[in-house]
């Protein structure tokens, strides 16, 4: 069966049950109010972002549900992107987010942990400087209080 | 990126370092990341002298504190008294105290006792990893209250002295110890070094090992029988038995009860009975899950562990540090395990300078690899050979006929584990890379180009007939994804070992006009270990250094033998680039002295 969604720009997008119920909150939505046709409405994601989403769900539409992984080593977690995932996710900036702020919504777990990741390797092994400049942020520090977190905060760790 | 929650999301995928550059880049990120810092805390010695900031550390407490750090090498006195010590900073016992409520993993490296009766008050359904030195009453409420969260627990020496005979004290302590884990619904994860496991504990000890996703014992000593028949543990997905008194078939028998492993480590000093091993892994159908196997130090051969490889389809890390690895195990890896990631065979003294050439000439998804002795003549064969080069000696000294056979004599009778062999051994496909090359010049290129970690014996450094160094820094060139890189020398370990200085040179030089800045590439290095080369550095090798490597942050070894280029060395470090941790046992002296 197939489900239909509108995005917020009014395009509609026919997708397969299991495909759109990648989405938690597609499947809860499903589940709520039964088998139907009516399209269902998503305002917070526009046409070019869905189509990105879509594509992501109908790649790993039989993919089984996703192991907690209880290892807390950081490092070790961001780097297990696998490879159609890291292609999947070679988009601009703007792209990137607008993913990441969808899969939120729509309540899919591994995407959103994709892109984290994603965000996480551009984050990894630069300065303060190179991050703001990445991400286009200003620096409202001055220069003594960012010494000041630097202080207070950069004790070795064992690695 | 001004969403604190999705923000806060992408912080739970960084490490340390990188958070704190974090919270510097603005206020906004400082208020969601800040938070972050406290999930994990590593306790320190410092921690407990609340030696926060730099000029609160007292140079005489920081000397025995930092043995094999950059304070405890033995520099010349005339290193000003004034210069500041290592910016290192700890969270002192008050500032883990007052964030003990954010954390979800604390790591204790050194045995606090008071600190940890401190926490036990404060610490409440928030843990989820937690790593002691010692188990006690303190742990125990801290495990007991954070039952509902802790999935991870890691624990060493947990079995109170004396070690020698069964007591009941012993046994009474183990019986507390395991009543206190099986009490934890939510644990996934056991570490154990030291810990006994008597008769008594059989059903509570299985009962955890059901709910286990990941066992690790070390050390310890486990008198509970593993009868075939008991229930299996189908959740463990990863194994790790290192050193344990317990009989070989026993430690095996335990492996047959988990069908699903893919991580498994098996580091005993007894003997692996391979037949029943290949059995097991044969029997796992499809296809044996195994991604990762470590047998190092096992004294398996290298044609069982040949055999062994062949099983496993799927794996993707393989170390067998001191182990008999050589010519067989090298042959069907560079054949037909081309996609390995990891290889570690440090110590491996039967595997041949050729065969790490081949491994590294094979291997293009390698991103760990450890090897032994590695002469820089094979690295780059003669000029003089004809455009088809020498194939490496390992593959002329086998023919295909003798491999097959010898491995055939391994297989046990009635499995069907011959065809993995001979499907995959023919060494017609081997090392096309040598036989492809255009140009008789450079021909031995590695292709492990997305290599992370390399460490590497050379020898032949320092060997003017052969240009040795050029050599070694044109292949490490190459390597430009390197994040860690470990050079060993084998003339002047040899020389170190055999406490004979050497009398030409110092060591190998690294130096920028003698080919250094051909690693100008290796832009991801974090790491450079040197400590078992004797360096020969100037200051301005080591500025050209951290100007080409942006992201360098750790330095063992000593990079020069020079008192004086060492000193000005170490203050342009501590004053330019403080982030940089250098640590290294001075030992350059001594060569000096003797000299």
């Amino acid at each position: 069966m197939t489900i239909t969604l509108t995005s917020l720009d009014n395009v509609e997008f026919k997708v397969d049950k299991d495909v759109a119920e990648r989405s938690i909150l597609i499947k809860n939505m499903i589940d709520d109010i039964g088998e139907t046709d009516a399209p269902i409405p998503l305002p917070n994601v526009s046409s070019a972002v869905l189509t990105k989403v879509i594509e992501y769900c109908e790649h790993h539409r039989h993919d089984p549900p996703q192991v907690q992984d209880e290892s807390d080593d950081p490092r070790k977690r961001s780097n297990d992107i696998e490879e159609w995932d890291m292609k999947f996710m070679q988009v601009d900036q703007e792209m990137l987010f607008e993913i990441i702020l969808a899969a939120n919504y729509l309540d899919i777990k591994p995407l959103l942990d994709v892109g984290c990741k994603t965000v996480a390797n551009i984050i990894k092994g630069k300065t303060p400087e190179e991050i703001r400049k990445v991400f286009n942020i200003v620096n409202d520090f001055t220069p003594e209080e960012e010494a000041q977190i630097k202080k207070e905060n950069e004790w070795a760790e064992d690695r | 990126m001004d969403l604190p929650e999705i923000l806060a999301q992408v912080g739970l995928f960084l490490d340390h370092n990188d958070l704190v550059a974090c919270i510097r880049v603005s206020h906004g990120w400082n208020n969601v990341m800040q938070p972050l810092i406290w999930r994990r805390i590593v306790v320190h010695q410092a921690s407990l002298l609340n030696l926060t900031t730099p000029t609160a550390r007292d140079q005489s407490l920081a000397l025995p504190l930092s043995l094999g750090t950059r304070a405890s090498s033995p520099s010349p006195p005339s290193s000003s008294p004034a210069s500041p010590a290592r910016t290192e900073t700890y969270p002192s016992t008050a500032v883990i105290l007052e964030n003990a409520r954010r954390v979800h993993t604390l790591i204790f490296n050194i045995h606090a006792p008071s600190l940890v009766q401190e926490l036990v008050p404060l610490l409440n359904n928030q843990l989820v990893q937690l790593q002691v030195l010692q188990y006690s009453d303190d742990i125990k409420h801290i495990l007991l209250a954070n039952s509902s969260t802790l999935v991870h627990f890691k624990c060493l020496y947990n079995a109170p002295l004396p070690l020698t005979a069964t007591t009941p004290e012993r046994v009474e302590h183990a019986t507390g110890f395991w009543d206190t884990i099986a009490q934890l619904p939510k644990l996934r994860g056991l570490e154990l070094s030291g810990a006994f496991v008597y008769e008594d504990h059989d059903e509570s000890f299985f009962s955890i090992c059901c709910r286990l996703s990941s066992l690790v014992l070390k050390s310890c000593r486990i008198y509970t029988r593993f009868r075939p028949g008991t229930s299996a543990l189908p959740q463990l997905r990863r194994l790790e038995m290192t050193m344990n008194a317990l009989a070989s078939d026993a430690q095996f028998a335990f492996i047959t009860l988990c069908p699903n492993l893919t991580h498994l480590a098996w580091n005993t000093t007894g003997s692996i009975p391979s037949h029943s091993f290949l059995r097991y892994l044969s029997m796992r159908n499809p296809q044996c899950p195994i991604e990762c196997l470590d047998l190092s130090g096992t004294a398996l051969t290298d044609g069982e562990l040949a055999n062994i490889l062949s099983h496993l389809t799927l794996l993707k890390r393989f170390y067998a540090a001191q182990s008999f690895v050589s010519g067989l195990c090298c042959h069907f890896i560079t054949t037909s395990k081309t996609d390995l990631e990891e290889l570690i065979l440090r110590g491996c003294t039967l595997l041949e300078s050729s065969m790490i050439q081949s491994l590294l000439m094979s291997l293009p998804k390698l991103r760990r690899f450890a090897g032994y002795v590695l002469k820089t003549d094979d690295m780059n064969p003669p000029l003089t050979a004809s455009k088809s080069l020498p194939l490496p000696k390992l593959i002329q000294n086998l023919g295909k006929r003798s491999l097959v056979s010898s491995m055939r004599l391994l297989v046990p009778t009635g499995s069907s584990s011959v065809a993995g062999i001979s499907n995959g051994g023919p060494t017609e496909s081997t090392s096309p890379r040598v036989n492809d090359s255009q140009d008789g010049e450079w021909s031995s290129k590695w292709v492990c180009l997305e290599l992370e970690e390399l460490d590497v014996t050379f020898s032949g450094f320092q060997d003017p007939s052969t240009n040795g160094m050029q050599i070694i820094f044109e292949q490490l060139s190459a390597l430009t994804m390197l994040r860690k890189l470990v050079l060993r020398d084998y003339c002047s370990y040899s020389s170190f070992v055999s406490q004979k200085v050497p009398t030409t040179t110092l060591g190998p030089q690294m130096r920028i006009y003698k080919g250094m800045s051909k690693l100008a590439p290796l832009k991801q290095l974090r790491m450079l270990d040197v400590q078992w080369i004797p360096l020969d550095m100037t200051l301005d090798d080591v500025k050209w250094m951290v100007q080409q490597w942006p992201r360098l942050r750790h330095i063992r070894g000593v990079l020069t033998c020079n008192p004086r280029e060492y000193n000005r060395i170490e203050q342009f470090l501590e004053q330019d680039y403080p982030e940089i941790r250098v640590e290294g046992v001075y030992y350059g002296m001594e060569y000096i002295n003797r000299g």
